[in-house]
């Protein structure tokens, strides 16, 4: 491609990136206090310097006005959630999607470590993992150990857990807390239910379904 | 499944139960704004329900029943260490 091509790609793609950029800052328009805004557009700026998403910023920022949190408390709340998505970006490399990367971002933020998601990534490599990714984060919320719920969630996708799989049973998990169930037996339970119809790691794909024969690991814990 | 299809953003329901002169539905899949997802009551009842499409993964919302903010009883709670205003939580996959 020759230099002119590219100077009129430039320029006939600047006004699209500006006017994206005015409709992100015209949604804090009205919502922030001017010092506010003014912070949290210069963070907006450096995150798109850096490449990362901005809308999960966007989105933090109208968080804490709905929240009616003080100023400081929403810039700091901007900032801290960019160093997460860089984090984030970086550990699911080499090209993960806007929403992989804020998923990402909120299982770092429950002290999910930078090693889980570079694990599920290599597991993943080529389709969205922010479900699993919100899995994790809800099981650790759910108060299964972190260490626990990354190997059980990175286990559950090596054998082909499809991500309705997953929900489901994070969806039991909380249930069985509320009833008083501790989180690793309400995790324990119902990984072994999840034994029964999913493959043993490495032949993931042969049979996932609900409905799936029980596989010669039935029982077994992972 | 592809990226593609993966970001098809899934019809999700929403439903409060309880009484109310309105009932509003914010989360991150609406810029939290509180004015663009009312909930509509079931005639002759106390339910208040609204189906709005949401990317699959984990989202954060809550209720403003009549301006206060509610969670919903029926999701489990997010905490919410940068402001201190607890949520709700849904996590959305295939329908």
């Amino acid at each position: 491609m020759t230099l002119r091509p590219l100077i009129v790609l430039a320029v006939v793609a600047l006004p699209a990136t500006l006017g994206a950029q005015d409709a992100r800052s015209a949604r804090l328009d009205g919502k922030l206090d001017g010092e506010t805004q003014a912070v949290v557009l210069r963070t907006l700026d450096s995150a798109r310097t850096r490449g990362l998403p901005v809308e999960p910023l966007v989105d933090k920022a109208l968080e804490g006005a709905t929240k009616r949190a003080a100023g400081p408390r929403i810039q700091a709340a901007v900032e801290m959630l960019m160093r997460r998505l860089e984090t984030a970006r970086d550990a699911l490399a080499p090209n993960p999607g806007p929403r992989d990367i804020a998923a990402g971002a909120d299982a770092l933020a429950y002290g999910a470590p930078r090693e889980a998601l570079v694990t599920m990534r290599a597991i993943r490599p080529n389709e969205s993992i922010a479900v699993p990714l919100g899995v994790l984060t809800q099981l650790v919320a759910s108060g299964v150990p972190v260490a626990r719920a990354t190997r059980v969630v990175a286990d559950l996708l090596r054998r082909g857990a499809r991500d309705e799989q997953l929900i489901a049973l994070n969806n039991d998990v909380r249930n069985f807390v509320a009833a008083g169930v501790s989180p690793q037996a309400a995790l324990d339970v119902r990984m072994r239910g999840l034994n029964a119809v999913l493959p043993p790691a490495g032949v993931a794909g042969a049979a996932t379904g609900d409905n799936a024969a029980p596989t010669a690991l039935s029982g077994k814990k992972p | 499944m592809s990226v593609a299809l993966d970001a098809v953003p899934v019809p999700t329901q929403f439903v409060y139960d309880g009484p109310a002169r309105r009932v509003v539905l914010v989360g991150d899949f609406n810029n939290w704004d509180e004015q663009a997802t009312p909930l509509e009551r079931e005639p002759g009842s106390a339910l208040w329900s609204v189906t709005v499409p949401i990317q699959r993964g984990r989202h954060i919302y809550a209720f403003l029943v009549d301006s206060v903010w509610t969670v919903d009883k029926r999701a489990p709670v997010a905490r919410d260490p940068d402001f201190g205003v607890t949520g709700s939580v849904i996590l959305v996959g295939r329908p």
